[in-house]
């Protein structure tokens, strides 16, 4: 039987000093797989270089006139980190799928250790989880974790906790999810479209970059760019949450007029200051009925919005070579 | 079959014999006479009629004989004249049976048998010949396709490619020649029957037909425009031929079904009707590494040249697109 592909995607920005090391141990993890009799290959590792001023590009050509299994996209501009990915993805070829970040945070080593989680638990999609601090700063893995309990909350997924550019996909389920991806929209979440077979697992991740240099590949603002595109591309909750409140207004409003009418025609004398009632409760009507039906007209907007984002109704996807990759690992073991 | 003849003054002259006038070869023959320079004329070539496609063929070979010769008396100090001429004909697509294939596989050997007396004729010209080869019939099924993959087709077509290349290496003696592997090309076709799968998807997108897709949405293929094939063969069949040569011309960029039906839905602004077939027979991915790139090959984006289809598609059929006046 023939071999599967494994292919890795690295988006590139400011990393220059990385890639001899990170394309060093992306070798070593080809021999190894080669050496172990792996039924799976390392066919390509494709960097996409998102116009670095640092000489990255230069570092790159000269990588790939060295190794034929480099492969070097250029984009245009600076695009930023996920839609880079996404060009990798779409330049890919593997039957699994390898995204990591240039800066050796996430090292190729652990990639024998996703793949063995996926073929043995029949994952399209592993995600690698910290075990301990990744950012060297308690307050940014703090916030980090803080920021992705609240946008998993409100995207109603609780997966975006387990979201991590260090991943492992099957390869069809990426491209797919890569091809439906705009500028707009929060790969992670596009990914989720495509597959609930989705499992995180511990190593030992450490930003280099940061620990060395005090400076993150992508700063502050790329990060909030990363929780708007996260929540543009979900089913917000609170749009949900808008149209129950206005039920729950409605059905208040209702409650109260049956109740004053009622003390109204049985115990006037109760009804002290007159017409304060009724223009509450025609508030709460009318205000319940405006949100319930602005809750149903986000609620079909919303939709739209996603299915123009490329939510897929289905997805056919084929899992027969798992088999083979299932018993090298448990031959390994 | 077309002959184009340029004109120019006090230079030796060029000929170039197009044999097969389809996407490839029709684009070929307009990147050439774009500049002005190449007289074009039709010729004809039955494919069914072995005989009386001798006799088309010796037909033109008197035709460029004559040329030849009139130009070698002409200009005795001046460079030789030169004749390049191209197989680009592909009667029998990739689902070609093996019957269609000989068939070809036979008009072939004439084309070639005839550019070499020709070239044995006229010593004093220098002759080439390019042929269109499939390289996704040579490597159907093969990933990440490098300039050391070993041929291995699994089909009629892909045999014919095979013996039609081992044919010109084992008949061409001293006859400068090169193999264009072509991966999947797609261009405007019109109301060609025989369209490949972007412009079918841009047609039947338009005209709210439903498409039948024999294949998965995860099928990979490697795509690339027409029109660049044409700037690399036209400028390589007029440059100075030399030595012998395959070369793969590819983008090097897999692209999926799904990938490329959610382009044409971006693009036409309305949602695709598909059904997919069962037949598994046309699943095999064929991708390539950009290591088999010869030097000068360039490659348009896919979704700019997809755009210019529907832009094509929407003109001739008299409509707008969606949002516009």
């Amino acid at each position: 039987m023939d071999k599967l592909l494994l292919s890795t995607v690295t988006p590139v920005y400011q990393g220059a000093a990385f890639l001899e090391e990170l394309v060093g141990e992306l070798d070593r993890l080809r021999g190894r797989l080669e050496r172990d009799g792996a039924p799976i290959e390392l066919v390509e590792s494709i960097f996409v270089d998102d116009s670095s001023t640092d000489g990255s590009a230069e570092v790159l050509a000269s990588l790939g006139r060295r190794h034929r299994w480099v492969k070097v996209v250029s984009l245009s501009r600076n695009y930023g980190q996920h839609p880079a990915t996404v060009a990798g993805i779409l330049h890919s070829s593997g039957d699994w799928l390898v995204t990591l970040d240039e800066d050796l945070q996430h090292r190729p080593r652990h990639v024998v250790d996703l793949l063995a989680r996926a073929a043995v638990d029949g994952r399209d999609l592993v995600y690698a989880a910290p075990e301990g601090a990744v950012h060297g700063s308690r307050f940014r893995d703090g916030s980090s974790r803080l920021y992705k309990r609240l946008v998993a909350w409100l995207a109603g997924n609780p997966r975006v906790r387990s979201f991590n550019s260090f991943r492992l996909i099957r390869g069809s389920v990426a491209r797919a999810a890569a091809s439906v991806a705009s500028r707009e929209t929060y790969l992670d979440m596009a990914l989720c479209w495509f597959t609930d077979r989705i499992v995180a697992l511990p190593l030992p991740l450490e930003e280099i970059r940061q620990a060395t240099s005090g400076r993150s590949g992508y700063g502050f603002r790329s990060l909030l760019r990363h929780a708007r595109r996260m929540l543009v591309s979900s089913q917000i909750k609170p749009l949900r949450l808008g149209a129950l409140v206005g039920v729950a207004a409605l059905g208040t409003s209702l409650a109260g007029a049956a109740v004053t009418v009622g003390l109204k025609l049985v115990r006037p004398e109760l009804v002290q200051v007159r017409g304060w009632a009724s223009l509450v409760l025609t508030i709460l009507f009318f205000g319940g009925l405006i949100s319930l039906l602005l809750g149903i007209a986000l609620e079909f907007l919303s939709d739209l919005h996603l299915q123009a984002l490329g939510r897929p109704t289905f997805f056919v996807v084929d899992r027969s070579g798992d088999r083979a990759l299932a018993d090298w690992t448990r031959d390994r073991a | 079959m077309i002959l184009l003849d340029e004109t120019r003054e006090g230079r030796p002259p060029r000929l170039v014999s197009v044999v097969g006038a389809g996407l490839i070869g029709s684009a070929v023959v307009e990147r050439l006479e774009s500049s002005g320079r190449w007289r074009r004329e039709l010729l004809p070539l039955d494919w069914e009629d072995g005989r009386l496609q001798e006799r088309q063929l010796a037909a033109l070979a008197e035709r460029v004989a004559d040329r030849l010769a009139a130009a070698a008396a002409g200009a005795r100090d001046a460079a030789p004249p030169r004749l390049a001429v191209l197989w680009s004909a592909g009667r029998s697509g990739f689902g070609a049976t093996a019957a269609e294939a000989e068939r070809e596989l036979a008009s072939f050997r004439r084309v070639l048998e005839t550019t070499l007396r020709l070239a044995e004729e006229h010593p004093g010209s220098r002759v080439s010949f390019g042929m269109i080869s499939s390289a996704g019939g040579l490597f159907e099924g093969q990933r990440v396709v490098t300039a050391r993959s070993v041929p291995a087709p699994r089909r009629p077509y892909g045999e014919l490619k095979l013996a039609q290349e081992e044919m010109l290496a084992g008949l061409a003696g001293g006859l400068a020649w090169r193999v264009y592997r072509l991966t999947s090309i797609y261009g405007a076709t019109g109301t060609s029957p025989r369209r490949g799968l972007i412009p079918t998807l841009i047609l039947n997108g338009i005209r709210q037909r439903v498409t039948a897709i024999t294949g998965s949405f995860s099928t990979l293929r490697d795509y690339v425009w027409v029109g660049d094939v044409a700037t690399y063969v036209a400028a390589d069949l007029t440059g100075a031929p030399a030595g012998t040569s395959r070369c793969v011309l590819a983008s090097a960029k897999p692209s999926s079904i799904f990938e490329i039906r959610r382009l044409i839905e971006r693009v036409v602004g309305r949602p695709l009707y598909l059904t997919l077939s069962g037949d598994a027979t046309n699943r095999a991915d064929i991708t390539f590494a950009h290591d088999a790139d010869p030097a000068g090959w360039r490659t348009s984006s896919l979704e700019t040249c997809v755009r210019a289809i529907y832009r094509g598609a929407l003109s001739a059929s008299g409509g707008a697109a969606p949002g516009e006046a």
